[in-house]
C-alpha cells in the first residue's frame, strides 16, 4: 500500500468539554481501525516548553525540599515535592530528569542560554550565530503532511536579540523564526478563513504564488548590485520569499480541506498578558486545539524568556516578585518557597495541557502516547548552566518509557550528559533522526523500552 | 612560547584611568584591524595625519601582540606548571594557544581561561596564587582583547549593512503612501534593539516569511480600502442621547454628568464594519473651583459580548464649552482598525464610548480602563468636587464620503471616474506614480514593466481592472526596494556619496521616522538638496514639523531605554500608594524634558543636571512639588528641596532600573554607564554565584553592605568597583523614584499565619569612584558627571545620536568625525539642534 497524506474526516463534529466545537481529526471509525490494524502510521508530535532562570534547587537537607522542583528519592522509588504535586495523576506519563546540559550553554553567561535551549550550538562572544533548533528538525521531516509545518508561540513575541530570544525555533539556517503571542492572532491563522470561498481563496493563491515568483525573480538581479555585507542580510529576504512561496504551495494543496472549524466561544482571545494566569491558560488551549485539529505536529512554546518585558512578571500574578527576582532570592529566607510556588504553578499548567492530552483517545490509546511533551529551563539555580530542571511526557507510541526520576550526573553537576543526547533520542524516536543532533554523544536508552 | 617573545606595544604608561585603557585599547583595535583587513591604508585616507596619534605607533608591518609582555610573564608563572610543555592538565596548554582572538581556533578556550580566572577557579588553591593586582592585570587584558574581537568581527568597515523598516517607520510609511491610517503593524513581530540600545539597527533586524506574509496581507487590506469599486455605500447616522447600560437587555439609563473615570455610552444596532467614522459629541464642562478642564476621549468597538476593549478615535480633547454654549467635538477615523462585532452576538450592537479621563494624581479619581471586571462607581451620582464632561449627544456618522471616489482613491487612480481605453498605459502610469513614492526615488524602466507585466497576466483573467491594480500595487509593497533602505553599494572597499534620494530617505527615516514628503521628494528630483543651505534648511523645516514629534520619542525611548518602565512590577505592599498610571507620566516627563530642550535650543548639559522639569499634576504630586494643575506636562523651576533636576532623578530612570520593592544599584550605574557616557561594563563572567543570603545578618545590612559581600568575592570586585559607585549615590531614590532616608524591607513571620511585615533598614549612598572622588548622594554625582565627565557625556550623546541617524552601530574608523562632532557640538554650546545639523551634513551621513 502507497503512503498516503494522513488526512481527517472534516464533517465529523465533536463537542470537548469546554464547549468548543471541534472538527475531530482522528476519529473517523474506518481510519481508526486502519490505525488498529497498523495499516496507517499514527501522527508524532512534539511540544517543547521554556522558562527562564532555573527552578527551586534546594539541597536535599533544606528545611524547604518539599518546595523544591526535583522529586525526592526514597530508596528505590521517590515522590514528588509540592511543586510537581498535581502531576501525580500523570506519574506514568511522565518521567522527572535531571544531570543534563548543554556544554556550550556552560560557557556562556547565566541569562544568555535560552537561545539554544533546543540547538546546543556555540553560541560564542560576537558571533551570536545559532543552529537549526531540535522542532525545525522535526518538521523538517512532517512539516509537508499539516497545514502549518511548526508553530512557534513565545508570550513575549517575536525573536528578541541574541542572548534574550524571545523565540525557541530557528530554521536550517540559524535565523530566529517569530514567534506569536497574541491568542487572537494564533487563532486567526489557524483556523480563521477570513470569508472567502475556496473559489476565491484558489483564485488568490494563485495570484499570489505568481506574484512571489516574479518578486523572486526581480529580487535576484537587484542582488547583484550590492555588495557582499548586505547580500548576506538580502538573502534573509530571498530565503523568506522561497519559503513563502513554498507556504503558498502548501496552502494550495490544503485548498480543498478548509480549515478546521473551531468555536471560539470557551476560548479567551482576548487574554492579555496582563492576565497571565488567564492568558496561559488560553495559550495551552490553542496549543491543545493545534494538535487535536492536526493543523501541525510540531510546537514550540517559550512561556516565558530571559529579560522577557512581559512575560517576567507573570509570577506576580500569584502575588510573588519577578521570576528573575526570584531566582536570585531563592538562598534568602522562604525564597526556595516563593520559586517553588511558581514552579508549581508552571507545573499546574503543564498537567492541565498533558491530561487533556491524555483524555483524548487516538488509535488505540491517547493523544499523548502519540505526543512528546518537554518542558523545562536552561539554569538549574539562577546563572548556574548546568543540571537543567526538565519533564518529559507522553511519546508512549513511539517507546518512551515513563513515571521515572532519572539522574545523569550521578548528582555532580561536573558530569552531567550533554542535553542534545535527550533532544537526539526524542528526534530518533520521532523518526527525524538517526545518527545525532548537534553535539549529542549518544541516545538515553533509559528513556525508552 | 611565541607570545612571551613578541615585542611589546609601547602602550601609555600612567595609572591615571580607564580612559588611558581604552585608547590604548583603541590603538591595539587599529593596528589588528588593519591586519585583518585587505585595505590596510583604509586608515590612511581620513585618520592619519596629527589626528592619527593612537595609531602612531602601530603599522601594519608591525607583529601583532594580542597579550603584553605584562601578562605573558604572569601566566607563565602561575599556569604553566600544569598547563605546560610538561603537563596539560585537561588538554590546556596555555603556551601555545592561539593567539588570533578574531578568528583562531582557540577563542573558546580564552573565554574559558577567563572565566575560570573570574571565578577564582584557577590557580587551584592548592597552588601559588597570584596578587589581586596580578590577577586584574591578567583579567582585564585578555577582557580587553576579547572585547576589540567581537568589535572587530562585528566591523562592516564603516558602511553598516542592508536595513528594512522598523515597525513603526513601516506603519508610519505605509500611513503616508496609502493616505489613510490603518492598522498596519499590529501583527508584526515586534522589534528587538541592538547591543547599543536601538531598534533601527540593520544588523539586528531580521526578515522571515511569517513576517513578511504579514506585508503582504497588510498591503491587501490597505488597499482594499484606499482603492474602492462599486457604488457609494449609503451613508449611516445615529444620534444617542441617553447614558444607556453597556449590555443591550439592560433598558436602565445612566446620568449625563460624567465624572473622571465615567463614561457615556452610546449604541448603535445599525452599523458598517469598514469605511470612515465620524463621531460628534456635543458637551459642555462643569469645573469646581481649583481643578483643570475634564479630558474627552471617545472609544468604539468595545465587544460587548466579550469586553475587548475598542481603542482611541483621534486625539483626547480638553473640553472648555460650558451649558450656555455647549460645544461640538468632532473626532474620525477608520472603522476597521478597532474590534467590531461582525456577526451575530448575544449582545449585539456597536458602542460609542465618551470618557472624561481627567486625572489630578490623586486617589479621589480612579480612570478605569473598561476591562473585564471594570466597576463603574458613583456613576449616577457624579463627585460634585471634580470636573464634570456634560455629555448632551452623541452622533455617529459613517460612510460619511464627501466625494465618491474618495481622495485617497483619487491619489494613486488619478482618473477617478473610469478607467481610460488603453488600460495597460494607464496601468503603467499609476503604477509609476505610486512606484517612484514608494521605492522612495523613481523606478527605473524595468522596474515598471515587471510590475505592468504581473498586472497584465492577473487582468487577462480577472473581470475587474481595479482588482488586478491592487494585486500589482500589492507585489510593489512586498518588494525589496519598498521594505528594505537600499543604498546600492556593489564595491563595498570603497565608499560613495548618496544620491539626493538616498539622502531625503535618510532625513525622512532620521527625523520623522517615515518617507519623505513631496517637499523633500521635489528636492531630491532637482539634486537641489544635496546643496548644504537647502539640506539646513529641510533640517530646520521638518524639527519644526509636527511629525518631529516621532523623532522625540523614538529616540528618547531608545537611548534612554523607557521601556524599563514596562519590565518593572511595582510591588504594592512597599508602595501601596503608587498607581500604575503614574509611569506613563514618568515616561511622558522624559520626553517632554527633551523635547522642551530640543524646541528652544537649551544645552544638552540639562540632562546631566538642569535648574527645571517638565511636569503635570500627577507626577508634580507624586513628587512632592507643589503649584502644577492640569494633565499637560509644563515646565516647572526647581528649587534646591525638590531634589531633581538632569535625567539620573527622573522617576523613569530610577524606576526601570529598580525591583519594584527597592532600588538597583547596578541596574541604575549601568544605566548611566551605557546612555550618558557610551561606556558599558563588560556583562557578567558565565556561570558566577550569587550572593550568598546566608551570610549571617545580611537581611539586616544596607543594600550597599549587601552588596559590598558580593564585593568580596575576588571575581567580582574587579568589575564592581568600577561599576557600583554610579548607582549607590542613587540610593537615595526608592523604586518609585522618590527621596528617602531609608529603606523598606519586607520580612515574612510566622506567628500561626504568615504574615507580612514592612520594616525600615539603613542606607548608604555614599562610594568612592575608580579615580578616588568621594560622592556622597545624587547632588554631587551630578556635580562629577558635569565637572569631570563633560566630554564623555557630549562625546556619548553625539554617539548616540549619529548611531540613532545612521541606523547601524558606529565603529572604529567612524572615530575621528566623531571626534570632531563632538568638538562641534562642544563649541556650539551643546545644542541639539546644532548637533542634529552637524550629523546630516557630515560624511558619515552623506556617504556609505
Amino acid at each position: 500500500m502507497t503512503q498516503r497524506p494522513w488526512k481527517f474526516d472534516r464533517r465529523l463534529f465533536l463537542r470537548g468539554s469546554t464547549g468548543v466545537a471541534l472538527g475531530l481529526p482522528f476519529l473517523d471509525s474506518m481510519e481508526g481501525d486502519a490505525f488498529a490494524a497498523g495499516r496507517l502510521e499514527l501522527p508524532k508530535r512534539v511540544c517543547t516548553i521554556y522558562f527562564p532562570y532555573g527552578a527551586s534547587v534546594p539541597r536535599d537537607d533544606h528545611p524547604d525540599r518539599d518546595w523544591g522542583w526535583f522529586p525526592v528519592r526514597e530508596g528505590n522509588d521517590f515522590r514528588f515535592t509540592k511543586v510537581m504535586q498535581s502531576l501525580s495523576p500523570l506519574r506514568n506519563e511522565v518521567s522527572v530528569l535531571s544531570g543534563l546540559s548543554h556544554p556550550n550553554g556552560r560557557k556562556i553567561g547565566g541569562h544568555d542560554t535560552g537561545d539554544i535551549f533546543l540547538t546546543g550550538a556555540p553560541f560564542e562572544g560576537a558571533n551570536f550565530k545559532n543552529t537549526v533548533s531540535f522542532d525545525q528538525v522535526v518538521a523538517a521531516k512532517y512539516g509537508n503532511q499539516t497545514r502549518f509545518a511548526s508553530l512557534a508561540l513565545s508570550s513575549d513575541g517575536g525573536v528578541g536579540m541574541p542572548t534574550r530570544s524571545k523565540t525557541l525555533s530557528f530554521t536550517q539556517s540559524g535565523q530566529p523564526i517569530p514567534a506569536l503571542d497574541k491568542p487572537q492572532q494564533i487563532f486567526d491563522r489557524l483556523f480563521g478563513d477570513g470569508g472567502s470561498s475556496i473559489q476565491e481563496t484558489r483564485e488568490r493563491l494563485g495570484i499570489e504564488a505568481s506574484m512571489l515568483d516574479q518578486v523572486m525573480e526581480q529580487s535576484k538581479q537587484l542582488r547583484g548590485r550590492l555588495g557582499q555585507q548586505d547580500q548576506r542580510k538580502y538573502d534573509e529576504y530571498l530565503e523568506s520569499v522561497r519559503d513563502i512561496e513554498q507556504r503558498v504551495a502548501r496552502s494550495q494543496r490544503w485548498l480543498d480541506l478548509p480549515k478546521p472549524e473551531v468555536d471560539a466561544g470557551g476560548l479567551q482571545l482576548n487574554a492579555s498578558q496582563d492576565a497571565p494566569l488567564e492568558y496561559m491558560r488560553t495559550m495551552y488551549d490553542l496549543m491543545y486545539l493545534a494538535f487535536q485539529t492536526d493543523s501541525t505536529r510540531c510546537i514550540t512554546y517559550m512561556l516565558s524568556a530571559m529579560n522577557g518585558k512581559v512575560s517576567g512578571a507573570f509570577s506576580n500574578a500569584l502575588g510573588l516578585d519577578t521570576q528573575h527576582r526570584l531566582a536570585h532570592d531563592a538562598g534568602k529566607p522562604n525564597g526556595y518557597i516563593n520559586q517553588g510556588r511558581w514552579n508549581q504553578c508552571l507545573i499546574e499548567n503543564l498537567a492541565r495541557f498533558l491530561q487533556r492530552l491524555a483524555a483524548t483517545p487516538e488509535g488505540n490509546g491517547s493523544m499523548l502516547d502519540n505526543t512528546l511533551v518537554l518542558c523545562g529551563t536552561s539554569n538549574s539555580r539562577t546563572h548556574n548552566n548546568h543540571n537543567y530542571p526538565l519533564v518529559l511526557a507522553g511519546g508512549r507510541s513511539m517507546g518512551f518509557q515513563h513515571g521515572q526520576y532519572l539522574t545523569f550526573n550521578d548528582g555532580d553537576d561536573s558530569k552531567d550528559k550533554p542535553m542534545s543526547n535527550l533532544l537526539f533520542t526524542m528526534l530518533n524516536r520521532l523518526g527525524a533522526a538517526e545518527s545525532g543532533f548537534a553535539d549529542s554523544t549518544g541516545d538515553l536508552s533509559e528513556l525508552t523500552t | 612560547m611565541d607570545f612571551f617573545l613578541a615585542a611589546p606595544l609601547n602602550q601609555p604608561t600612567g595609572a591615571h584611568s580607564e580612559r588611558c585603557g581604552c585608547l590604548w585599547n583603541m590603538r591595539r583595535l587599529a593596528a589588528r584591524l588593519s591586519d585583518f583587513l585587505s585595505v590596510p591604508l583604509l586608515f590612511g585616507i581620513g585618520l592619519c595625519g596629527s589626528t592619527c596619534w593612537w595609531f602612531a605607533n602601530a603599522t601594519a608591518s608591525e607583529p601583532v601582540i594580542p597579550l603584553d609582555d605584562r601578562i605573558a610573564p604572569l601566566l607563565s608563572r602561575y599556569c604553566l606548571d600544569c598547563h605546560g610543555p610538561e603537563v596539560q592538565e585537561g588538554g590546556v596548554r596555555v603556551d601555545q594557544l592561539d593567539l588570533d582572538f578574531v578568528f583562531g581556533k582557540d577563542r573558546d578556550t580564552w573565554h574559558d581561561v577567563l572565566d575560570v580566572l573570574n571565578k577564582g577557579e584557577m590557580p587551584p588553591e592548592d597552588e601559588q596564587q597570584p596578587n589581586e593586582l596580578e590577577r586584574q592585570l591578567i583579567v582585564d587584558g585578555i577582557t580587553a582583547e576579547l572585547r576589540s574581537a567581537s568589535m572587530i568581527r562585528r566591523s562592516t568597515n564603516g558602511i553598516g549593512v542592508l536595513r528594512r523598516l522598523t515597525r513603526y517607520e513601516y506603519q508610519n510609511t505605509m500611513t503616508d503612501l496609502l493616505g489613510l491610517e490603518l492598522d498596519y503593524a499590529s501583527n508584526l513581530p515586534p522589534e528587538s534593539s541592538s547591543h547599543d540600545g536601538f531598534l533601527n539597527n540593520g544588523s539586528i533586524m531580521g526578515m522571515s516569511s511569517m513576517q513578511l506574509e504579514y506585508y503582504l496581507k497588510a498591503a491587501q487590506m490597505g488597499l482594499r480600502q484606499v482603492l474602492v469599486d462599486g457604488p457609494q455605500p449609503d451613508r449611516i447616522q445615529h444620534i444617542g442621547t441617553e447614558n444607556v447600560s453597556r449590555r443591550s437587555k439592560d433598558s436602565k439609563t445612566h446620568s449625563r454628568n460624567i465624572q473622571p473615570g465615567n463614561s457615556f455610552w452610546a449604541r448603535l444596532t445599525d452599523y458598517p464594519t469598514e469605511g470612515p467614522i465620524r463621531i460628534r459629541v456635543k458637551a459642555h464642562a462643569v469645573i469646581p473651583e481649583g481643578k483643570g478642564l475634564p479630558r474627552m476621549r471617545v472609544r468604539i468597538g468595545l465587544r460587548p459580548d466579550t469586553y475587548v476593549t475598542g481603542g482611541h478615535l483621534g486625539q483626547d480633547v480638553d473640553v472648555t464649552a460650558t451649558a450656555d454654549e455647549p460645544g461640538i467635538y468632532e473626532f474620525s477615523g477608520w472603522l476597521n482598525r478597532f474590534p467590531v462585532l461582525k456577526t451575530k452576538a448575544n449582545f449585539p450592537g456597536m458602542l460609542v464610548n465618551v470618557h472624561n479621563v481627567y486625572d489630578d494624581g490623586s486617589d479621589a479619581i480612579e480612570v478605569l480602563d473598561l476591562r473585564i471586571g471594570e466597576q463603574l462607581k458613583v456613576l449616577d451620582d457624579p463627585d460634585p468636587a471634580q470636573p464634570w464632561l456634560v455629555v448632551e449627544s452623541v452622533e455617529v456618522v459613517a460612510n460619511d464620503h464627501e466625494l465618491w471616489p474618495p481622495d485617497h482613491h483619487r491619489a494613486i487612480l488619478f482618473h477617478a471616474a473610469d478607467v481610460p481605453q488603453d488600460e495597460v498605459a494607464y496601468a503603467r502610469a499609476v503604477l509609476e506614480r505610486f512606484m517612484r513614492r514608494a521605492y522612495r526615488r523613481p523606478a527605473t524602466d524595468e522596474e515598471v514593466t515587471q510590475i505592468v507585466r504581473f498586472f497584465q497576466e492577473v487582468r487577462a483573467e480577472s473581470p475587474s481592472f481595479i482588482e488586478s491594480i491592487r494585486h500589482a500595487l500589492s507585489m510593489v509593497l512586498i518588494s525589496p526596494q519598498f521594505l528594505y533602505l537600499m543604498e546600492p553599494l556593489q564595491d563595498e572597499s570603497a565608499s560613495r556619496r548618496l544620491d539626493a534620494h538616498e539622502v531625503a530617505t535618510r532625513l525622512s527615516f532620521f527625523l520623522w521616522s517615515t518617507m519623505p514628503d513631496e517637499e523633500l521628494f521635489d528636492l531630491a528630483a532637482s539634486s537641489e538638496l544635496l546643496e548644504p543651505s537647502i539640506l539646513a534648511g529641510q533640517v530646520r523645516r521638518m524639527l519644526e514639523d509636527p511629525k518631529s514629534r516621532r523623532f522625540v520619542e523614538q529616540f528618547t525611548d531608545q537611548w534612554l531605554d523607557l521601556n524599563g518602565l514596562d519590565r518593572v512590577a511595582v510591588n504594592p505592599q512597599f508602595y501601596p500608594d503608587f498607581r500604575e498610571r503614574t509611569k506613563d507620566a514618568m515616561r511622558q516627563e522624559t520626553r517632554a524634558f527633551f523635547e522642551e530642550i530640543l524646541r528652544n535650543d537649551l544645552s544638552a548639559l540639562n540632562f546631566i543636571e538642569s535648574d527645571f522639569a517638565m511636569l503635570n499634576e500627577r507626577l508634580a504630586k507624586h513628587y512632592g512639588i507643589e503649584g502644577v494643575v492640569g494633565m499637560d506636562f509644563v515646565r516647572v523651576a526647581l528649587k534646591p528641596e525638590h531634589r531633581r533636576g538632569g535625567l539620573i532623578t527622573h522617576g523613569s530612570m530610577l524606576l526601570g532600573n529598580s525591583t519594584g520593592e527597592d532600588s538597583h544599584p547596578i541596574d541604575r550605574a549601568v544605566w548611566i554607564l551605557e546612555r550618558l557616557l557610551d561606556d558599558p561594563p563588560s556583562p557578567p563572567p558565565a556561570d558566577v554565584a550569587s550572593l550568598d543570603p546566608e551570610t549571617p545578618g545580611f537581611a539586616k545590612l544596607s543594600l550597599k553592605e549587601q552588596m559590598g559581600v558580593h564585593r568580596n568575592v575576588p571575581s567580582c570586585v574587579n568589575c564592581h568597583l568600577k561599576i557600583d559607585p554610579w548607582g549607590i549615590p542613587l540610593e537615595q531614590f526608592d523604586a518609585t523614584g522618590l527621596f528617602r532616608t531609608q529603606s523598606i524591607r519586607l520580612t515574612a513571620e510566622k506567628k500561626g499565619r504568615t504574615r507580612n511585615r514592612t520594616w525600615l533598614a539603613p542606607l548608604d549612598a555614599t562610594d568612592t569612584m575608580p579615580d578616588g572622588h568621594q560622592i556622597s548622594g545624587a547632588k554631587e554625582l551630578k556635580s562629577y558627571l558635569m565637572a569631570e565627565r563633560r566630554d564623555d557625556f557630549a562625546r556619548a550623546m553625539v554617539v548616540k545620536l549619529t548611531t540613532y541617524a545612521l541606523g547601524r552601530s558606529l565603529e572604529l574608523m567612524d572615530e575621528e568625525q566623531i571626534e570632531s562632532l563632538t568638538q562641534a557640538f562642544q563649541n556650539r554650546q551643546y545644542q541639539l539642534d546644532e548637533l542634529i545639523l552637524a550629523i546630516v551634513t557630515s560624511d558619515l551621513f552623506l556617504t556609505r
